[in-house]
């Protein structure tokens, strides 16, 4: 008889992890996620992977809602997927019950990342192939966003982003982050994701979460995310409109 | 005693609850909230042992809430009802939860339910429903008065008719909280009660001569 206790994830004598390497692989493969924190807002845009003609899109669902103020959006396996959020949203609840309290967006993350982290000191599993992007309002009604990977750190982020071209994604909000208004971060993030992904609705999904009184977590539908790409497809043109005008009047 | 009280309206539920908390002689508290808010359109209203009623009518709440969580869908009210009583069947013979309870809730399609469940897991829909020694004296009065279709107004005139019931003849009574719950949401009715005499009934309150 098998028994399952032992590790899969050993250290290599140069000090690797290489399951957890490999994991980190996974999430590379996955479909690319943005995660933008603005001054009331937060905003989330992932990549919508191209369903097949037959299937169903509302049920490939990669932004979850955690509790009734926190929403992730992951990249990787998407079964892991399911298997950590429900674990997530247990804990939100759980704790809810024990402490009359709605969870801070730091402990979730903590406790996601404890989860992840376990599955790389067990006996007989291995890590979780996901990195999430985890945002929400605390109580006092910071806009917070948190990361977390298959080596099971996570850490805090004005901007980010994970999965598929997630480096060049990442440049691209390092240049142009800025703590800004609700319009300007949904269209940063959006223009982010956009770097990477063919324009167009069929390809990106938004969600914008606000404070509780402020609306709460929205779904940008179709049209609103139609009007966000046209909105920076007009202004990208006229920035190049005046750019090639002031280059012809030198 | 505590009491506990609920009836259908046309397309909302009435829910009657007393609101002292006291243990043995001596009343607590008179504001306390036995009714716990599940989600948009449901109450459970629970009534007995203090600690297990805090205790039973959070987890069910949370759970209530998870399955919301997890499936993006709220439970419908028959749903939780089972759920609830499910529960209590289980802990009836392990750690028995000894409280009685009313589930209230509005639903799209149904419109207003009301699940009366008791400690050993029993539970029945009902129309109108009373827990506690209360039901001695108000399921009669109920049973005469109540009627299907009745609006919010009629509905606090047959709560003000129950509560001066049973403050004119039931031994221990206090305040009382009033929960109104509708498809668009749940809120609290101020019962104002005059301090005056009550509404003379004949042959109640007043005598009738007995024609030969």
């Amino acid at each position: 008889m098998a028994k399952y206790d032992r590790a899969i994830t050993v250290f290599s004598p140069d000090g690797h992890l290489f399951q957890v390497e490999y994991a980190l692989e996974a999430v590379r493969k996955g479909s690319t996620a943005v995660g933008v924190r603005g001054k009331d807002i937060l905003v989330l845009a992932v990549e919508r992977k191209s369903t097949a003609k037959l299937q169903e899109p509302r049920t490939v669902r990669k932004i979850v809602k955690l509790d009734e103020h926190i929403v992730a959006a992951f990249a990787g396996l998407t079964a892991d997927a399911r298997v950590l959020i429900n674990k997530a949203r247990i804990e939100a609840q759980s704790y809810r019950l024990t402490l009359e309290d709605p969870v801070t967006v730091e402990y979730i993350t903590k406790y996601i990342a404890q989860v992840q982290q376990r599955y790389t000191q067990s006996g007989g599993v291995r890590p979780f192939g996901i990195s999430t992007l985890i945002v929400g309002f605390d109580v006092d009604g910071t806009p917070r966003l948190f990361q977390t990977d298959p080596s099971g750190t996570f850490s805090e982020w004005k901007a980010n982003a994970t999965g598929r071209n997630s480096k060049t994604v990442r440049e691209y909000l390092e240049k142009n982050y800025e703590d800004a208004g609700a319009e300007q971060t949904v269209q940063l993030a959006v223009k982010a994701l956009m770097e990477v992904v063919e324009s167009g609705t069929r390809n990106v999904e938004v969600a914008v979460m606000r404070r509780p009184k402020e609306g709460g977590l929205k779904f940008l539908s179709d049209e609103e995310v139609d009007a966000v790409i046209k909105k920076i497809e007009e202004e990208k043109a006229a920035e190049e409109a005046a750019a090639s005008s002031s280059k012809s009047q030198k | 005693m505590e009491a506990l009280l609920a009836f259908n309206l046309r397309d909302s539920v009435l829910v009657l609850v007393d609101s002292t908390a006291g243990r043995s002689i001596v009343k607590m508290k008179e504001d306390e909230e036995k009714v716990y808010r599940i989600d948009n359109n449901k109450l459970l209203a629970a009534v007995g042992e203090s600690g297990d009623r805090v205790q039973f009518c959070e987890y069910i709440v949370r759970n209530a809430q998870l399955y919301t969580l997890r499936n993006n869908y709220p439970l419908s009210t028959k749903a939780c009802a089972h759920y609830i009583r499910g529960e209590l069947a289980e802990s009836i013979r392990r750690s028995p939860y000894n409280v009685n309870l009313i589930l209230a809730g509005v639903d799209k399609e149904v419109g207003p339910s009301i699940y009366y469940m008791d400690y050993l897991g029993s539970m029945q829909k009902m129309n109108f429903a009373v827990h506690g020694y209360a039901a001695h004296f108000l399921l009669s009065l109920l049973d005469r008065h109540y009627k299907a279709d009745l609006s919010l107004d009629q509905g606090v005139e047959l709560l003000r008719r129950c509560v001066n019931e049973l403050k004119t003849r039931f031994l221990i009574g206090g305040k009382f909280k009033v929960k109104h719950v509708t498809l668009d949401g749940t809120i609290e009715i101020p019962l104002d009660m005059p301090e005056a005499e009550p509404t003379p009934i004949p042959g109640y309150h007043t005598p009738v001569p007995i024609k030969a």
